[in-house]
């Protein structure tokens, strides 16, 4: 029993070794070449969903379907590979590409837009700038009054999107860095009301995508930089990040016809038009 | 039930400790619970009159196992809190072991719930220098980091080899540092007391200065494929005249592609306390061999084979485990698993008997697993 035993696991061990050479892939597990599923973020989701409806007018055959969930769950479902594109408003962590490695997962990102925050406040208000320490200080309650950061002796009005949107979930990672908001700040549950209601409030100050920014508002710099789709692109810009869309190895078949779809001139303008950065 | 007790009020205290020290803490509550059904049939040179339970089979309802998981993540640290609820015959004090006792060395007792806090750990991740390399320290009770006991996933309702045969504790008390290298593989190096999460460093007369150490090393050179290397050391009865050294490696090849995984174990340890001139070497070795072929996206098809040699110089005392299942992913959160296992155990010398006894331990396991 003990030789039979020692040569069944040197047999399991030779199957082990010699399935990733074959890259098999059985035809009961393998899916619609017209079918591709995304999961993932919040932030890239009205991207995705957009896309997929321009691309799937055009393209008949194709059955798309668009899912949120947040960075990590698409990700995830990448490496188990339930989806076949995973969205993220974030790079792939390294222990996550260790464990897609582990799982025969390979995964490769495409940055499909960038996602811009313009910090904006009042019309009447006489700041100019803000440090992103300072922003941190106001967002949680340390600073009160504009008078402290150089303006008038107005209390400040926080005016910031719910915590279950992708724009909160960025600006949370890079201004708040864990810090808890101020509790009596005004959440709004869209871009469009955080700009009407900085636009209307003397006192306000928001944050809204970069296609949401209009003369009733005022953009502030952050860190001496003013935000614009050049200073996001060029990175001199610090309230931004880039928009992924992973693969399992580079993309193919119908996955980089859809990908090849959002780079190109028109969807690129999809990109601009749901409020976000251009790739190039 | 004392220990369970104190046990769960450490967990309490250190939740209510982490919710006021860090207020700005994003925590998530999730579990997990085995409800299972195990249809035993005994068999083998040991009589069904002499077995476990004075008859030929038995079957059984059961919860063997309940996790509550506390994660909380704030700035530059994050915090693991998981209780592990056992319903088990005998409860605390149970040494029994479904499928390895031998007859008449069951500990007995009643029915029992243990509670145990399998981990309270917190992980510093915005140390200087380290979190530029992705690398933590983490503190409190943890995983025991070797071969596949801290990586097993349950793809088999059997436990992973090691910890099925006691061959390690699967958590521990002690301090780590753990780290990825970039993409290619991770990193895990720790002191801990060397006791188990089981018994406390005070219980079992540990001195800190007997604390027990071990390395594990994961490279993942392609998509696919990837190999652990592991070892560990601690001193066994180290407030005794003599001390031993009880030193135990591992190494585990995996793989997967598409809808097939699979990995080869290979483990050893030596016992120095349990070596015997002439009969007994001290030197375990066991080896484990898993596959799984995912039929579809709900269905996936499991097959492992065990073989564990507790003594390399006593003969026949082997265990081998044969297994095969199929898991049933029903929903997003639940998984129903049916396996059939046989475990094939020989024992030497027996209360007088010959060589050459054996059991065969046939068991039909179903349990459904469910997550929230």
């Amino acid at each position: 029993m003990k030789n039979l035993t020692k040569a069944a696991a040197v047999l399991a061990l030779a199957a082990v070794l010699t399935v990733p050479a074959f890259g098999w892939n059985f035809p009961w597990a393998s899916k619609s070449a017209n079918k591709l599923a995304l999961q993932g973020s919040t932030t890239v989701l009205p991207i995705a969903q957009k896309e997929a409806e321009e691309f799937m007018k055009a393209n008949k055959d194709a059955d798309i379907s668009v899912s949120g969930g947040g960075s990590g769950v698409g990700i995830s479902a990448l490496i188990d590979s339930s989806c076949d594109i995973g969205d993220s408003s974030r790079s792939i962590k390294a222990k996550e590409i260790v464990m897609a490695k582990q799982k025969g997962v390979n995964p490769v990102g495409t940055i499909i837009a960038n996602d811009g925050i313009a910090v904006v406040v009042n019309n009447g208000n006489k700041v100019e700038a803000l440090s992103l320490d300072q922003l941190k200080a106001i967002y949680s309650g340390q600073i009160t009054k504009w008078s402290q950061v150089g303006g008038s002796d107005d209390t400040i009005v926080i005016i910031s999107r719910d915590s279950a949107s992708g724009t909160f979930e960025v600006f949370n990672e890079l201004v708040l860095k864990g810090a808890k908001l101020r509790e009596d700040s005004l959440m709004q549950a869209s871009n469009k009301e955080v700009a009407e209601t900085v636009a209307k409030t003397p006192g306000a100050i928001g944050y809204v995508g970069l296609g949401y920014l209009s003369s009733d508002l005022k953009a502030l710099k952050i860190a001496g930089v003013m935000p614009s789709d050049a200073t996001v692109l060029n990175g001199t810009y610090k309230l931004s990040r880039p928009l992924y869309m992973y693969t399992n190895g580079d993309p193919s078949g119908l996955a980089k016809t859809f990908i090849d779809f959002i780079l190109s001139d028109e969807g690129q303008k999809i990109v601009k038009d749901v409020g976000f950065v251009v790739v190039k | 039930m004392k220990k369970a007790l104190s046990f769960v009020l450490a967990a309490v205290f250190a939740l209510t400790f982490f919710a006021f020290a860090f207020a700005d803490v994003t925590t998530t509550f999730y579990g997990m619970q085995w409800l299972r059904y195990d249809y035993q049939v005994y068999g083998g040179s040991y009589g069904p009159a002499t077995y476990a339970g004075g008859g030929d089979s038995d079957n059984t309802f059961s919860i063997p196992r309940t996790y509550l998981r506390w994660k909380m993540v704030g700035d530059g640290f994050e915090g693991n809190i998981t209780l592990d609820i056992n319903n088990v015959d005998g409860g605390q004090n149970s040494g029994k072991n479904w499928s390895k006792d031998l007859p008449g060395a069951l500990t007995t007792g009643s029915i029992d719930w243990a509670i145990w806090v399998k981990k309270a750990s917190v992980d510093f991740t915005n140390i200087p220098f380290l979190s530029n390399i992705d690398a933590a320290i983490r503190v409190g009770q943890q995983d025991v980091y070797f071969g596949t006991i801290d990586t097993w996933s349950y793809p088999t309702i059997e436990k992973a080899i090691e910890d099925k045969n006691g061959v390690i504790s699967s958590a521990d008390q002690g301090i780590s540092l753990v780290g990825k290298l970039g993409g290619w593989g991770g990193y895990e190096a720790a002191v801990y007391n060397g006791t188990g999460y089981k018994t406390t460093a005070i219980d079992s007369n540990q001195d800190i200065t007997d604390k027990a150490y071990d390395m594990s090393v994961l490279l993942t050179p392609i998509a696919g494929i990837y190999a652990r290397a592991s070892y560990y050391h601690r001193l066994t009865n180290p407030l005794g005249t003599k001390t031993y050294g009880y030193n135990t490696s591992a190494l585990v090849v995996g793989g997967a592609s598409g809808p097939i995984e699979g990995f080869v174990e290979y483990l050893t340890a030596n016992d120095a306390s349990k070596y015997t001139a002439g009969s007994v070497s001290g030197v375990l070795v066991g080896w484990e061999g898993y596959m799984g072929i995912k039929l579809t996206d709900m269905v996936q098809l499991v097959a492992r084979i065990d073989t564990y040699d507790p003594d390399t110089r006593t003969h026949n005392n082997e265990v081998n485990t044969y297994i095969a299942g199929v898991n049933i992913a029903m929903t997003n959160a639940t998984t129903l698993q049916l396996d059939y296992q046989l475990d094939a155990n020989k024992f030497p010398y027996l209360g007088g008997a010959k060589d050459n006894n054996n059991s065969n331990n046939n068991q039909f396991l179903a349990q459904l697993v469910w997550k929230w």
